[in-house]
């Protein structure tokens, strides 16, 4: 079930009728059954059963890891299992295809790809990550390891996690889950609907019109050239952050419901002034994920500790402030894998991954240059004019690197920033010539209110949280502001008939 | 006060606030649509037991019987209820309602569609809705929208308003503000006013019958069966139209099973003549009669109504004002669309 449909409402509806009934000690069991529901509702049988098979070796290795002294052996068992999971369901195709290029008879490698993709269990890509982070905490002793399997289940398979993450961590969660005192909280409720209202109007009044922009471009690309490409590539950012937050508000308000908190994902990005800065606020949870399990462990790895020395005998103490090779090298693995995480295709490996490592890196490596010519030209950097220029300049090669994301492979993505130089019509952006991809006038105009209202909010949010702030004001004002955010979503929202809100990009890992 | 009570206090605000908020935007967004939701809403308005002649079916009830003549001519208070293209089981679920608060002396019901729509089983969403949403919340307007839906899915596509009609946000009216049809003096007309060229059908020879899928049937048994058990009188007719030989045997069946009901059953397409129907000029396409078609049709069932069922003319009565308001109206529509507003070529 689509997580802004009427059967979804009804059915947290309903689970959390049921959890707060229920005595605290057994409400976790109305959380497992909700899960249980929801996966069979969403999967065919066999993607469940594929699911439940995972699930289970996890919950027998994590086990035998907190078991056993020998402990070394069994967790690397379990993390190259988990690997090797993720790699055969999401990855065969990556690694067959060009296989398949060499053989006479590809057939077979075409009916197990085929067959793989089948069994493939829905969100895969996150749960995978959630149970690597969980059994590589019970080997680092950071947490005590689950040992009832409906627990582990009911904190593996949350409901809400299944579709989009966040990617979470077992320890700040576990006192949640099994909580000995979990009252229903009429703040939780309201925080938590407030929430989900403002996930699912940045979804279907927001990302579902941008996409009519967006889509006609990316699907035929070879028809546009000039102004069009950029322009598309910065709608599919701004369509790409409200769909995914959208998403996570609703995630994060349902848990809420459930007096849950989970870890945010998003701290309004577009703020950011560099790209480092800017993925330590997008998709939060995966940066987490990658520095805390790959990141850390890598620099702490035999042979990055050799190449620190290598560094330090051949350039001299102090090499890092001009080139930080190992920990260019620690972040080329990390970015490697986000681009590989997002799919299986050079599209993703190099635009969300080996793009923005080259742009970071780069920064770092001429920071001084930069500084230096700063301090010649006298220009202010602490000043709201040169943090819009670091703004703008930070979107530029964020949606820069995003376009390789959304476009169908990495020539089509290269293919179409050449178009992109190959024209000048900047007169596409007053002709009327957008308005002929697929969405009118007054169409552009709720898109152009919709991200008026999340830049408020955005800005809203430097100063502290933004519900928060809100519930300062009278309960006149508080209701006065949901509702016409009710109104605007009700009114515009691109749901019912003739509408069909298009699955959440991020639901598709 | 204790938080627990403010909290709830709170929590009831809120939920009133949003409650009124999709009502008001579910009536606001939804079609003011002159195929069945005004009618069924102006119906609502109509004081109880008023209604002494109530017409049912589809818009060959709306657009063809003008409440206007019959008060003019003869002081009857009638209504037309019916909604676009509607089948059967609309109609008893629209009967149903009617009942609630009405005791016509004759219900006269339109089973035209059973002939030219005899495989819609469920209608195309545009007109389930316009069929639907002109009802009060109640079970009567479950059920019809369950069985004039295709499976759960459409059903519940369907069941709130705002689904479908919120889209509407960038054509909204004054009268969907003001929603003037919406009034106790709107008694469903709905005139139709092109003119469309064809030649009078014979049905002299047809007198075979044709099969027709048992919904029909099962749905028109009860409305006789409704009209059995409240007690009030009920006619089946077939309106004129450019019927086809295969329609007609349809027909022919329907009053089979009409006769083995003891109902009365009348085919206009067997009397032409005697309303006058001029299929030259009394057409507006090749479903319903214009104006001209409507001032003999009409004409023709206020006489039958007031040889037959013992109507009251409440010419002169106060409590049925509203009927000559909606006769004023008819009548300066009538003064107003003297020429055809076009006319209608089907291709061949």
């Amino acid at each position: 079930m689509s997580l802004v449909s009427l059967e979804f409402a009804f059915f947290v509806a309903i689970t959390a009728f049921i959890y707060f009934i229920l005595p605290s000690k057994y409400q976790w069991f109305a959380l497992f059954g909700a899960s249980v529901y929801f996966y069979i509702g969403k999967t065919a049988w066999y993607q469940s059963v594929n699911f439940l098979v995972f699930l289970i070796i996890n919950y027998i290795l994590s086990l035998l890891i907190s078991k056993y002294k020998e402990k070394k052996a069994i967790y690397f068992t379990a993390l190259i299992f988990d690997i090797l999971y993720l790699f055969v369901f999401k990855y065969f195709s990556f690694f067959a295809i060009p296989v398949m290029g060499l053989m006479s008879d590809p057939s077979k490698i075409q009916f197990a790809n085929a067959f793989l993709k089948e069994l493939a269990p829905a969100g895969l890509s996150y749960f995978a990550l959630i149970l690597i982070a969980y059994i590589t905490d019970v080997y680092w002793e950071n947490v005590d390891v689950q040992k009832n399997p409906l627990k582990f289940a009911t904190f593996a398979g949350f409901f809400p996690l299944l579709t989009s993450g966040p990617i979470v961590q077992y320890e700040p969660l576990q006192n949640q889950f099994f909580s000995k005192k979990n009252r229903f909280s009429y703040d939780n409720l309201i925080n938590g609907l407030e929430r989900i209202l403002y996930g699912v109007f940045k979804k279907l009044v927001i990302a579902e019109r941008i996409a009519k922009l967006v889509n006609p471009i990316y699907e035929n690309y070879e028809q546009y050239n000039g102004l069009y490409i950029p322009f598309a590539a910065a709608m599919f950012a701004l369509q790409l952050y409200t769909d995914f937050s959208g998403l996570m508000d609703i995630v994060l308000g349902v848990a809420e419901i459930f007096n849950i908190k989970l870890p945010e994902n998003f701290d309004t990005p577009f703020y950011s002034l560099n790209l480092s800065e800017f993925w330590r606020r997008w998709h939060i949870t995966l940066g987490g994920f990658l520095r805390d399990y790959v990141m850390y462990p890598v620099q702490r790895s035999k042979p990055l500790k050799n190449l620190r020395k290598f560094c330090k005998k051949k350039f001299g103490k102090g090499y890092e402030q001009k080139f930080n090779l190992p920990l260019y090298v620690s972040l080329f693995v990390s970015w490697f894998l986000i681009g590989l995480w997002h799919g299986g295709g050079w599209n993703y490996i190099f635009g969300v991954g080996l793009y923005m490592w080259f742009v970071i890196v780069l920064s770092d490596i001429t920071k001084p240059l930069f500084d230096k010519l700063k301090a010649t030209f006298k220009i202010k950097t602490d000043c709201f004019s040169y943090r819009l220029f670091q703004r703008v300049r930070t979107f530029i090669l964020f949606m820069f690197g995003l376009s390789f994301f959304r476009a169908n492979t990495l020539e089509d993505g290269l293919l179409m920033w050449k178009a992109a130089f190959a024209e000048f019509n900047p007169w596409i952006l007053f002709d009327k010539s957008l308005y002929y991809l697929g969405l009118e006038k007054e169409e552009c105009f709720i898109v152009f209110i919709g991200l008026l209202i999340v830049f408020i909010v955005s800005f809203v949010k430097q100063k502290g949280d933004v519900r928060e702030q809100i519930r300062k004001q009278n309960f006149t004002f508080r209701v006065l502001i949901f509702a016409v955010l009710f109104v605007l979503t009700v009114a515009w929202g691109y749901y019912g008939m003739g509408f069909e809100a298009a699955n959440f990009i991020y639901g598709r890992f | 006060m204790n938080s627990k009570v403010k909290n709830l206090i709170k929590g009831i605000i809120v939920f009133i606030v949003f409650a009124l908020i999709l009502a008001g935007m579910s009536r606001l967004f939804t079609l003011k649509s002159l195929d069945g939701i005004e009618q069924m809403r102006s119906f609502y308005k109509q004081k109880d037991n008023t209604v002494d002649v109530l017409f049912l079916g589809s818009s060959k009830v709306y657009c063809q019987i003008d409440n206007g003549i019959l008060w003019d001519e003869y002081g009857i208070s009638s209504f037309d209820l019916g909604g676009a293209e509607a089948p059967p089981w609309n109609s008893y679920y629209y009967m149903k309602e009617a009942l609630k608060t009405q005791t016509p002396k004759v219900i006269i019901y339109d089973a035209s569609i059973i002939g030219y729509r005899s495989d819609v089983l469920a209608q195309p969403e545009v007109w389930a809705i316009t069929n639907n949403y002109g009802m009060k919340w109640n079970k009567n307007r479950i059920d019809q929208l369950k069985s004039n839906t295709q499976d759960e899915k459409m059903f519940y596509k369907l069941l709130f308003p705002l689904g479908s009609m919120h889209s509407r946000y960038n054509e909204l009216t004054k009268d969907d503000f003001v929603d003037s049809k919406n009034s106790i003096n709107f008694k469903g007309f709905d005139f139709r006013n092109t003119l469309y060229v064809s030649e009078k059908p014979d049905m002299s020879g047809v007198w075979d019958t044709a099969e027709f899928d048992e919904k029909f049937a099962y749905y028109l048994k009860e409305m006789i069966n409704l009209a059995k058990e409240k007690n009030v009188p009920f006619v089946v007719m077939i309106s004129p139209y450019c019927v086809s030989v295969e329609e007609q045997m349809i027909f022919n069946a329907v009053g089979e099973i009409c006769k083995e009901n003891d109902t009365v059953f009348l085919n206009f397409n067997n009397m032409y003549d005697e309303l006058g129907l001029d299929f030259t000029t009394d057409m507006a396409e090749t479903v319903h009669v214009n104006l001209r078609g409507s001032k003999k049709f009409t004409d023709y069932l206020g006489k039958y109504v007031v040889a037959n069922y013992g109507v009251v003319d409440h010419r002169g009565d106060e409590k049925y004002s509203s009927w000559d308001v909606d006769a004023d109206t008819n009548r300066q529509i009538r003064e107003d669309n003297q020429e055809y507003s076009g006319q209608v070529f089907l291709d061949e």
